[in-house]
C-alpha cells in the first residue's frame, strides 16, 4: 500500500516533468528560430572542436546581445535541472514514507548529479 | 537551409528510435558526424541533451503502466550516474578517433542485439539486498493477471549499470540496451519490467554527463536546439504511429543499415 502511494506521487512528479520538458522545448525552439540564418551554414563552425566554457559563451552572447542564443541556453538550463528535481523529490517522497534507506540512496544520486555538474565547471 | 535539414534529420532519428526502441542518440550521432561533419564531441553533447528531453518527457507513461520498479531504478541510478561521471572524465582524455571506433563497435553490438529473440521470465529467487530493500514486485501479464517476481544478483546488476553509465557519457546515448541486459539477464527481472525501468532511468543517467558537458561549453545551442526539438517531435510521432512492433523485415533492413553505419564509424576511427 505504502509503495502504491509513492508510485502515485511519483506519477504526479512525472506529469509535472512532462510540462517542464514542453516549456524547455518552447525556449529551445524560440531561441533556435531567432538564431536561424539561411545565408550561411552555421554547422561549419563546429567542424573543429574549440574549448570554450559556458561562462565564456554566455558572456559573449550577452556582450553581442545574441538573444536567440541566450533564450536557447535558458531552455537547456531548465531542461537539465528537471531530472535533478525529480531525484530530489523522489528522495523526499521516500523520506515521508519512512523508507530511510531508499531515501538515502536517492539523495546520494542527487549529490552525485551535483558533483558531476561541478566537474564540468572545473575541467 | 542546413538548419532545416538538421531538424528534419532529427525528427527522423526520433521517429526511428522510438519505433525500434533504440532511442534517437544511436542515429543522430552518426548523422551529425558523417553527414553534417560536426565534431563528434559536439555531436555527443547534443545527443545527450535530446536523451534527457525524451526520457524526462516520457517518464509518466512508463510509470502509468505499473511496469516500472521505482525501487530498483533508484538503486541502479547509483551505478549509472557514477559510471556517467567516469565516462565524462574519460571523454576529456580520449581522442576523437577512438570515440568513432567505440561508437562503431557499439552500433554493431546493437545490430546483433536487435536480432536476438527475448522470452519472458520471472525469477523466484530473491537476493539478500533485494530482501533488505524490498525490491520484489509484481506486474500485469498479457491477460491482465498479476504476476509476482523477485530480484536476483543485485551487485552484478549495479556493476553492469556502472559500465552502461560510462558508455552513455562517452557516446551520447541512453545505453538502454545495456540497462535492459543488466536487469533482464543479471537480475532476472521480467522483460517488460526491465524495459520500462530502463526507460524511466535513462534521463537521470544522461543528465549526469549532459549537465557537465553543458557547463564545460560542449553543448552548443545551434546544434542541441534543433536536435532536441526534432527528436522530441519524432519520438512523439513514433509513439503514436506504433501500434505493434515493426515487422521483422523492417527490423532486418534497419539492422543492415546499422551495420553499414557502424563500419563507416569504425573506419573513420581507424583512419
Amino acid at each position: 500500500m505504502k509503495n502504491d502511494e509513492v508510485m502515485k506521487l511519483e506519477l504526479k512528479i512525472s506529469h509535472l516533468l512532462r510540462w517542464g520538458v514542453l516549456l524547455a522545448g518552447v525556449f529551445l525552439l524560440l531561441g533556435w528560430i531567432r538564431l536561424l540564418d539561411f545565408s550561411q551554414n552555421p554547422l561549419l563552425a563546429f567542424h573543429d572542436y574549440h574549448e570554450q566554457g559556458l561562462k565564456e559563451s554566455l558572456r559573449l552572447a550577452l556582450e553581442q546581445k545574441q538573444w536567440g542564443l541566450l533564450t536557447a541556453y535558458l531552455g537547456l538550463g531548465f531542461l537539465i535541472s528537471l531530472p535533478l528535481l525529480r531525484v530530489l523529490m523522489t528522495g523526499i517522497l521516500f523520506l515521508k514514507e519512512k523508507e530511510r534507506l531508499l531515501a538515502v540512496l536517492a539523495f546520494f544520486v542527487f549529490f552525485l548529479l551535483v558533483l558531476s555538474f561541478s566537474l564540468g565547471i572545473e575541467l | 537551409m542546413y538548419e532545416l535539414l538538421l531538424l528534419s534529420t532529427s525528427v527522423l532519428a526520433g521517429f526511428l528510435g522510438s519505433l525500434l526502441g533504440l532511442g534517437g542518440g544511436i542515429i543522430i550521432v552518426p548523422a551529425l558526424t558523417l553527414l553534417f561533419h560536426v565534431n563528434i564531441r559536439y555531436a555527443i553533447a547534443a545527443s545527450l541533451i535530446s536523451v534527457v528531453a525524451t526520457s524526462s518527457g516520457a517518464a509518466a507513461s512508463y510509470l502509468k503502466d505499473n511496469l516500472t520498479n521505482l525501487r530498483v531504478a533508484v538503486i541502479l541510478e547509483v551505478g549509472t550516474v557514477t559510471g556517467a561521471i567516469t565516462g565524462f572524465l574519460l571523454a576529456q582524455k580520449i581522442q576523437s578517433r577512438f570515440l568513432f571506433f567505440l561508437f562503431g563497435v557499439f552500433l554493431l553490438f546493437s545490430a546483433v542485439m536487435m536480432l536476438r529473440k527475448r522470452s519472458e521470465h520471472a525469477s523466484q529467487k530473491d537476493h539478500l539486498w533485494s530482501q533488505k530493500l524490498k525490491l520484489a514486485g509484481s506486474y500485469p501479464g498479457d491477460r491482465g493477471q498479476i504476476l509476482p517476481y523477485k530480484v536476483e544478483n543485485v551487485p552484478l546488476g549495479l556493476v553492469i549499470m556502472y559500465f552502461a553509465g560510462v558508455l552513455s557519457a562517452l557516446l551520447g546515448i541512453g545505453s538502454g540496451i545495456f540497462k535492459v541486459l543488466a536487469m533482464d539477464q543479471a537480475m532476472k527481472l521480467p522483460m517488460k519490467v526491465s524495459s520500462a525501468t530502463s526507460n524511466f532511468m535513462i534521463g537521470v543517467t544522461a543528465t549526469a554527463s549532459a549537465g557537465a558537458f553543458l557547463l564545460r561549453g560542449d553543448v552548443r545551442p545551434e546544434i542541441a536546439a534543433p536536435v532536441s526539438v526534432g527528436i522530441i517531435l519524432g519520438s512523439w510521432w513514433g509513439a503514436h504511429v506504433m501500434v505493434k512492433l515493426p515487422s521483422p523485415l523492417i527490423r532486418k533492413i534497419f539492422v543492415l543499415v546499422l551495420a553499414v553505419i557502424s563500419v563507416q564509424m569504425i573506419l573513420k576511427g581507424l583512419s
